[in-house]
């Protein structure tokens, strides 16, 4: 029997921190489309049972169409059991919503719920973290050992279980409690790790990357319960339409535009990044304070290679103070003033220099 | 580097004028109008072109200035000397400066020299011209001089090792420019620009910062509507359960209804039925006394009819008299009659095989004679066939037997056949011969003997003759017949027809009958007198019985008063039955009614504490007239909400391009200020540098102006940028406060004074146009002597128009 687990969808998200207003719009229903597909993909590979475990929406302002869409989705699909465990995005709005609950739709609430999955020795259990059951959701937690026990849960893991407030989950207090998968949701990357001695947990991060904060690869993980032999397979499934990347990129050495282009380019090769992805360039390293250099040059070359493209400049700019000490031209005599000026810091008298000399060699500055 | 001569084909007031300069000083001393001023500006112009290009006013365009008065195109020619090398420079000016022609000639080898370009004045001097307007060119009234870049970096020494501190002022100008741009206090400046539309923003987004409040309310608002239609829907579940429950209740009140009513029905039927059978009872018969009755009248009517038959009618009496008459004399007319039919029978029998026996006869006769025509012909032919076979093969068998004879006679002659070789063969055609010869006499004889058999065949046969015999008996018995039965009905009275016998024989048969059951009624008529009282009394018993029941009626009537009776006590059985059927029937109804709904519900208490149907239904339709109410509400409220999320949309777009617009707004801002410290630093390295050369320009400064005013009456100061301050009252102050006349001796020292820091080496030609116009008599002496020094170490070309300071 295979099931899907899935969390972080994150539904209506704005999308504006990154892009621009139509872009996000974009994104806004691309969200919407990998939600789609996502289903589609568990109806062509027999996934009878899809596991949210939280954040489905991103804002309790669910718009009409989000919400339409889920419950039509949930609602043309009477053959896939969804198990929706509501996260701290999450609120009953979607819920109150509906005039009906589906019958394919299972809920959670702050006290453990458990499903058996019909015809199978699998029991799909899970309770939805607040304050008030936070302390005692751990001892409440019984399990049939002999059943293949999955768990669904979302909050912020803690190993050391120092902590002891809402959302967070204290994986210590769940060893030995006969479960045989963790199903988590709330961090936005993938991770799976040993729980103990019998099961494993994972997160199976978001469906799509919002931002430059959730970079690389993201989708879901497929369950495969093996009920003779009584394992759980876990794959990871990249599925996310667009990908987001941070692209670190040192031009240290570099003198011109062109020459920063062409190591960036290098870079970007090497990275192998697809045409649909969404990239954020930082150049790095220390230039040379007379080098020539124009950001907006540089990310015009790339604009068009990807969805989209940000370029930071983050490189620092390096003088050489013998190559000034016996200049007697202007351009010397201004080096040597500004580098004797007090009260003023390094990077800043670096960056002055660069402009007077840009000034001096007829360069024009941005502004 | 000196001038050598000059041509000016067309120049201003100038035309086709030449002149020639000395080493040292060329003083022009001619009155005003000569064009002393514009051979200056011919020198200038040859060396550095026109300046205000771009100006519309005449006099500050020189191209437009200096335009020949008669027109055409003008120009010149200007030789000069630098170093050991004398070149020829020679200009045609045209409209505009892409159409000028430049020429410049090595004077020596009169080949073209690319030693210098059309910018030859600034490659020569190393100064541009406004640089050399302020040095080695003093125009008229335009003493007055400060160090440009140019100066600055003539004076430093530094144009040809980096030529950077000429490009201070463009420098200083474009950060000036940039810096302006950038302004936040100009309107023009993009950090002012950006200010005023974050402001636009903010104002925008305050207008929008209660969308999120909005939004929550609206959401509010949503939920108490949500909250109204979850409770309107439970109501309405309450009363569908109520609905439900009322319409049962009225289920089993409509049943009870029909159960009490199947109850009274019943309770009608059965008296119903005790009514029926009451009055089948009391006002009729009892059906086996009706029965007796009615078999009783029977009886009589039976009765009746018997005595009835007995009696000869009057008719009938006259009709036995009449068969009476045809029929006493004879015993048995019936025999007699079945005689006469069965003889007549026999006789139409033999007449109509009569008729056959009489044509058989005939054929018999025809085919008796034709057969006899036959045989006798086939007789001939048989004899010839057979007396012909007989002859031949007499003839042949007497041939063999004689051929055998011959054969034996000529082998018994010869003796050449043996005998044991021919005893065989010779015996066999001996016995051949005789057996044909024996056959054919055979033939013969019996050829004969069938012709005298058909001679004797040909006789009158018995047959026929037995025939004739049996047609005349025949007749004859017919002839009898016909006479007897002629006979029998003369005596009936009846007329003989053969077409008629049969008939006549038959009525009179029926007329037998008839006379046989007359005559038998006529015997039982005198036989019935009980038979009639009987009858009469079981009259008086049904006439009683009739009377009880009101009905008297003549005896003719009774049969139908009973037949009456009967169907009356018949009509209120069938209505008794038909009641019982009824109260069957609706006692079957009850029953299964019972059996379908418990008694418990049939006879349960009908509570009234619930609401009626009519009620629920109308609440249950007018809270689904409110339901649909809030969900109209419901859909306004989400469009609502759509519209403000969309606001807010807007509201985050907006933040973000505030956010943007003060993230570019401190970057400009940073920008600015590092625009600002650059400029600033920048001054002071250029300062720094100028500082430098500020006392040898100082001293050559003080040395000039000590040749003009040998005893210093003034002390002078001079900062890093080469202006030159007075101290007056203890105070510096700008010599702009100082008479004209000692602001040209000021201006005309510091040119010298620049010339000399800025040439050490090659010295240029210094054009003087009338500079000491403005000095004193005593300072005119003073400016002669300068002159004169100078021209120890600069070609002069001086122009003056007075011959005082020639």
């Amino acid at each position: 029997m295979k099931l899907l687990h899935c969390a972080d969808l994150h539904l209506d998200a704005k999308m504006t921190s990154t892009l621009d207003k139509e872009r996000a719009k974009e994104r806004k229903a691309e969200l919407l489309h990998t939600f789609q597909d996502m289903i589609s993909y568990a109806t062509n590979h027999d996934i009878c049972h899809i596991l949210i475990c939280g954040d489905l929406f991103d804002t309790k302002n669910i718009s009409a169409s989000a919400r339409n869409m889920v419950s039509s989705e949930i609602e043309k699909h009477p053959n896939i059991t969804f198990y929706y465990l509501r996260g701290n995005h999450d609120t009953d709005n979607f819920l109150s919503g509906l005039d009906v609950v589906p019958d394919n739709l299972k809920l959670f609430s702050h006290s453990w719920t458990s499903y058996v999955v019909e015809n199978s020795d699998i029991v799909i259990s899970g309770m939805e973290l607040a304050e008030d059951n936070a302390k005692s959701a751990y001892h409440t937690l019984v399990l049939d050992s002999d059943k293949m026990n999955i768990v669904m849960l979302h909050g912020q893991e803690s190993e050391t279980g120092a902590k002891d407030k809402a959302e967070v989950i204290h994986l210590r207090e769940l060893h030995n409690k006969g479960i045989d998968y963790l199903a988590l949701g709330h961090i936005h990357a993938y991770k799976r790790e040993k729980l103990d001695g019998r099961g494993v947990y994972c997160y199976s991060g978001c469906l799509e990357g919002r931002g430059f904060d959730e970079c690389g690869e993201h989708g879901f993980i497929v369950l495969d319960v093996d009920e003779e032999k009584k394992t759980i397979t876990d794959i990871f499934v990249p599925f996310a339409k667009r990908n987001l990347y941070t692209v670190y990129v040192d031009v240290t050495g570099c003198n011109s535009s062109v020459e920063m282009a062409e190591k960036i380019r290098q870079d970007l090769t090497n990275g192998q990044y697809r045409h649909e992805d969404l990239l954020k360039i930082v150049l790095t390293g220390a230039l040379d304070v007379a080098c020539e250099k124009n950001t907006n040059y540089l990310l015009s070359v790339f604009l068009g290679d990807y969805y989209f493209v940000k370029l930071y400049d983050e490189t620092t700019l390096r003088v050489d103070v013998e190559d000034f000490q016996y200049d007697e031209s202007l351009k010397g005599e201004f080096v040597r003033t500004v580098l004797s000026a007090d009260e003023m810091p390094q990077e800043e008298k670096a960056a002055v220099i660069r402009l007077g000399l840009q000034i001096l060699n007829n360069e024009e500055v941005s502004l | 580097m000196r001038l050598l001569n000059c041509h000016i084909e067309n120049f201003g007031k100038l035309h086709d004028f030449s002149m020639d300069f000395s080493a040292g000083c060329n003083t022009i001393c001619q009155e005003n109008g000569f064009g002393k001023s514009t051979l200056a500006s011919f020198i200038r112009v040859m060396f550095y072109g026109f300046l205000g290009e771009s100006k519309r006013n005449n006099l500050e365009n020189e191209r437009k200035r200096y335009q020949p008065w008669q027109g055409g195109i003008y120009g010149g020619s200007l030789s000069f000397e630098v170093g050991e090398r004398q070149y020829c420079l020679r200009r045609v000016f045209h409209d505009k400066v892409q159409n000028d022609e430049f020429e410049l000639r090595n004077q020596k080898t009169n080949l073209i020299s690319t030693d210098y370009t059309e910018r030859i004045g600034e490659e020569l001097f190393g100064v541009n011209q406004e640089s050399f307007i302020r040095t080695v060119y003093i125009g008229q009234n335009d003493m007055v001089t400060s160090a440009t870049d140019d100066i600055n970096a003539k004076i430093g020494n530094l144009t040809d090792d980096t030529n950077d501190l000429n490009r201070f002022e463009e420098a200083d100008k474009k950060l000036t420019d940039y810096i302006n741009a950038l302004s936040p206090k100009r309107k023009t400046g993009a950090i002012y620009k950006f200010k005023e539309e974050a402001s636009a923003l903010h104002t925008q987004i305050r207008a929008l910062q209660g969308i999120e409040d909005s939004i929550t309310q609206q959401m509010e608002l949503m939920e108490q509507k949500r909250d109204e239609i979850a409770h309107l829907k439970e109501e309405q579940s309450a009363i569908s359960k109520k609905q439900e429950e009322a319409s049962k209740k009225k289920d089993i009140q409509a049943k009870k209804e029909i159960y009490e009513h199947l109850c009274q029905e019943l309770l009608m039927k059965e008296k119903e039925v005790t009514d029926c059978e009451k009055k089948l009872h009391d006002s009729l018969p009892d059906k086996n006394v009706l029965d007796e009755m009615s078999i009783k009248q029977k009886q009589s009517e039976e009765l009746y009819a018997k005595i009835q038959l007995t009696q000869l009618q009057e008719n009938e009496i006259l009709r036995i008299n009449e068969l009476k008459n045809l029929f006493q004399n004879e015993s048995d007319p019936k025999a007699i009659i079945s005689e006469m039919s069965a003889r007549w029978n026999e006789r139409n029998t033999k007449k109509s095989t009569l008729l056959m026996k009489k044509s058989t006869l005939a054929t018999l006769i025809s085919y008796k004679e034709a057969d006899k025509r036959r045989q006798t012909e086939a007789a001939r032919k048989r004899f010839w066939q057979r007396l012909i076979v007989g002859v031949i093969l007499l003839f042949a068998g007497i041939g063999i037997v004689g051929f055998y004879m011959a054969m034996k006679a000529s082998f018994s002659s010869s003796g050449t056949l043996s005998t044991t070789d021919t005893s065989f063969g010779n015996a066999g055609l001996l016995i051949t011969g005789v057996i044909i010869a024996v056959a054919g006499i055979i033939s013969t004889l019996l050829a004969f003997l069938q012709k005298s058999r058909n001679n004797q065949s040909v006789s009158m046969p018995e047959e026929l003759e037995n025939l004739e015999k049996e047609i005349r008996d025949d007749e004859e018995q017919i002839q009898n017949t016909d006479m007897t039965i002629k006979t029998y009905f003369t005596d009936k009275g009846l007329t003989f027809l053969e077409s008629d016998v049969q008939s006549e024989l038959q009525k009179l048969l029926s007329y037998v009958v008839e006379y046989e059951q007359l005559l038998e009624k006529e015997q039982k008529s005198s036989v019935h007198g009980a038979e009639l009282e009987n009858y009469d009394r079981m009259q008086e018993e049904i006439g009683a019985f009739l009377h009880q029941f009101e009905m008297d009626v003549t005896p003719a009537d009774y049969a139908k008063s009973i037949v009456d009776l009967k169907e009356k006590v018949s009509a209120k059985k069938g209505a008794v039955d038909a009641a019982k059927k009824n109260y069957t029937e609706c006692l079957q109804k009850k029953e299964q009614f019972e059996k379908e709904y418990p008694a418990a519900m049939l006879m349960s208490e009908t509570k009234d504490d619930l609401e009626s149907l009519e009620e629920l239904n109308r609440r249950f339709n007018q809270n689904a007239e409110t339901l649909e109410n809030l969900y109209q509400t419901a859909r306004d409220y989400e469009q609502r909400l759509e519209g403000l999320r969309e606001q807010n949309d807007s509201l985050n777009e907006l933040e973000k391009q505030l956010a943007n617009l003060n993230q570019t707004i401190s970057e400009q801002k940073l920008l600015y200020d590092r625009l600002k410290y650059t400029q600033d630093f920048l001054k002071q390295a250029k300062e720094s540098m100028t500082q430098k050369y500020v006392a040898p320009l100082k001293n050559s400064f003080l040395q000039y102006y000590e040749v003009v005013v040998p005893k210093r009456d003034k002390e002078y100061y001079m900062d890093a940028n080469a202006d030159i301050t007075v101290l007056e009252c203890g105070m510096q102050h700008e010599t702009t406060f100082l008479s004209a006349g000692y602001q040209d001796l000021i201006g005309l020292c510091l040119r010298f004074a620049f010339a000399d820091a800025m040439y050490p080496n090659e010295k240029p030609m210094l054009i003087l146009d009338d500079p000491l116009a403005n000095l004193d008599a005593e300072k005119i002496a003073g400016g002669k002597n300068l002159l004169q020094e100078l021209s120890k170490n600069y070609q002069v070309i001086y122009f003056t128009c007075h011959d005082t300071r020639r």
